[in-house]
């Protein structure tokens, strides 16, 4: 806290004024962007950050690894577009309704499982993924199957009904700045304080008197509440759901952006979430060799920078004991170069 | 009651696939831990490989042969050069790798065969045979009995043989087995290697039973192993086998008896309820953790 009343008084005017410029460069994107194409690709790539940022707190500050975002994503979206379209709830209701009902499905969900761990929470999620897939494409006579659900209205709230790529972008970002700041007040509360003690050693964790189970499950369900979130926005904006948006692939994605951008790193998240969104919209024009590059890209990046772009979590885990130590030296030592990033750093 | 004995023998055969796709899986998580997310892809590609070899030669040895060797060589050079240099980081690392190198091979395989689904010549003699009220193929029978054979095999190398002894000491700690002087390095390349033909073997028997190939059962292997494997323990050769000989026979049932389309969903709730039950799978151990 000492360090905090000797700061420098105009550094933190400094940090403001770097931050206002940034929000206005921010605000004015959609003005000086004029391709409806690009404007797109952007507002996908904050739909994508706010799932990633979730996801990142349930994988990068807690350390549960979870590959069932895409259920969440899946039952928010189906409740939101359900909720307007058969019983014609506006925008507003319908997106608290689906991001705690994702919340719901989180708590269910995550309240049995997380006592087991590592790679068995990782396969439950997927099964869990795969019913809620499953269960989208043959609950015909509500889901319509296969063939999803086309004429999703558009967003509108309070009279003013969203048109234009535009007006989506606003709504993204002020979704997005509020789940940021969220996430960021979260993990560094007392709560986020559990959350990273878990993530480093969970039995130590355990033993410092923190309930463990607790706040896993919070940290899953608040993931699932913004993923619903992300569903509902996804819904309305696409004006179509279908089975096929929500598969272990979408999951994937989603792992590959906490990953790509950094476990535990907020800023590392959208910039996964854009990397990874812009990716495939590059390689479009070479469509058959889309997948080829993506798989290229994702093992090249782990060779060189296992821990991510902005990662705080670490390459490897500091070493809990001498034989972890022994083991990371060892197995430096047997793949040649390709570990010295670590011994770098 | 006739019914229900066919849809067991129809288990039983497919269940039998899946083991040994759990078994080549289970030996490669026994030793590193890694959550292979390629394994599939690979045994796709080898099944590729063998589907153009039969249409070349008409022999069912050498095709069997050759696509296995091919798989073989597809798993070790995968494990050199995508996993290899990873083993020091994050273990989520060398997964994402793995996804990657999945991607890469269903890919190749795309660019390489299309999308569409293969006609796959039998290999084994199908016909029925009538055991009292009970219709029954050869073809389930003999895929049972040739899984059973390859399983038997793995299992007596990896428990009476000098490198099976080399595979169970790396399993154990890497460090000491380095120590020992055992060439880890070796070994995980033949482990990826075996765990890769095995994958080969059981895409052939896939195969063979649907009569076709296609891209997607690549994936569709990939998390057959994964659930069988977990459902048995993960890492325990003979919890993947009993994981998935019982994964084909719930699959064979619910199909028959419930809904062929929540097939799927409803193996994956028998896992979760399972798994719930007993947080390590049917024949796994609960490690304790060190402090």
């Amino acid at each position: 806290m000492k360090q905090n009343d000797h700061a420098p008084r105009h550094e933190v005017k400094a940090h403001t004024v770097a931050y206002l410029v940034c929000f206005l460069l921010v605000l004015a994107i959609p003005q000086v962007v004029n391709s409806a194409y690009t404007l797109r690709v952007i507002n996908m790539i904050m739909l994508y950050s706010i799932l990633a940022l979730g996801l990142n707190l349930v994988g990068g500050y807690c350390g549960q690894l979870s590959l069932g975002h895409a259920a969440f994503y899946g039952i928010g979206a189906y409740t939101s577009a359900l909720l307007t379209m058969n019983l014609g709830w506006p925008f507003l209701p319908a997106l608290v309704v689906s991001a705690l009902f994702a919340c719901l499905w989180g708590l269910i969900l995550g309240v049995p499982t997380l006592r087991v761990s590592g790679d068995y929470l990782l396969i439950v999620t997927i099964g869990f993924a795969e019913i809620v897939r499953i269960v989208f494409t043959n609950w015909v006579s509500v889901t319509r199957g296969p063939m999803g659900l086309p004429g999703i209205p558009g967003v509108s709230i309070m009279g003013f009904t969203f048109r234009t790529g535009t007006h989506y972008y606003y709504l993204f970002l002020a979704a997005l700045i509020i789940t940021v700041l969220a996430i960021h007040r979260l993990v560094n509360s007392k709560v986020g304080r559990a959350f990273i003690a878990i993530r480093e050693d969970e039995t130590a964790a355990s033993a410092m008197g923190i309930h463990t189970t607790y706040y896993k499950v919070i940290a899953f369900a608040t993931g699932a509440l913004f993923a619903g979130m992300a569903g509902s926005f996804l819904a309305h904006y696409l004006k179509f759901v279908g089975p096929m948006n929500f598969t272990l692939d979408e999951s994937l994605l989603m792992f590959q952006m906490i990953i790509l951008g950094g476990l535990g790193s907020i800023s590392g998240s959208i910039l996964g979430a854009a990397i990874l969104v812009v990716i495939p919209e590059v390689f479009r024009g070479i469509y058959e060799y889309r997948m080829l590059i993506n798989g290229l890209i994702m093992v090249a990046l782990m060779i060189w920078r296992p821990q991510g772009l902005l990662g705080t979590m670490g390459g490897a885990r500091k070493a809990g004991s001498a034989g972890k130590a022994l083991q990371k030296t060892v197995a430096s030592l047997f793949s040649g170069g390709a570990a010295s990033g670590q011994v770098k750093r | 009651m006739e019914y229900f004995l066919s849809q067991l023998v129809n288990g039983l055969a497919i269940g039998s696939v899946y083991a040994l796709i759990a078994v080549g899986y289970s030996i490669i998580y026994g030793i590193l831990q890694l959550m292979n997310f390629a394994h599939g892809d690979v045994y796709m590609v080898g099944t590729f490989i063998a589907l153009s070899l039969i249409v070349a030669t008409q022999s069912v040895f050498v095709t069997v042969v050759l696509a296995s060797l091919a798989g073989a060589m597809i798993g070790a050079s995968i494990e050199r050069v995508a996993y290899r240099p990873l083993r020091a980081a994050h273990r989520a690392a060398p997964m994402i790798s793995a996804v990657g190198a999945a991607l890469i091979l269903r890919n190749s395989a795309q660019l390489m065969w299309g999308t569409k689904t293969y006609h796959f010549p039998s290999l084994l003699p199908s016909r029925f045979i009538h055991l009292g009220d009970v219709g029954v193929s050869t073809l389930s029978v003999s895929i049972f009995v040739i899984a059973l054979v390859l399983m038997t095999v793995v299992g007596i190398t990896v428990q009476k043989t000098k490198i099976g002894m080399a595979v169970r000491c790396v399993s154990q700690s890497i460090p000491t087995a380095l120590l020992m002087g055992i060439p880890v390095s070796k070994i995980i390349t033949v482990v990826y290697a075996i765990g890769a033909s095995l994958g080969v073997a059981a895409g052939i028997l896939f195969a063979t039973y649907y009569n076709s190939v296609f891209i997607g059962m690549g994936f569709l292997g990939t998390m057959k192993a994964f659930t069988a494997g977990l459902l048995g323990g993960l890492g325990n050769i003979y919890g993947a086998c009993l994981g998935g000989i019982l994964l084909g026979v719930i699959e064979a049932m619910s199909s028959g008896f419930i809904s062929s389309a929540y097939r799927d969903a409803i193996s994956f709730g028998v896992l979760i309820v399972v798994l719930i039950l007993k947080p390590s799978g049917l024949l796994g151990t609960q490690i304790s953790e060190k402090v």
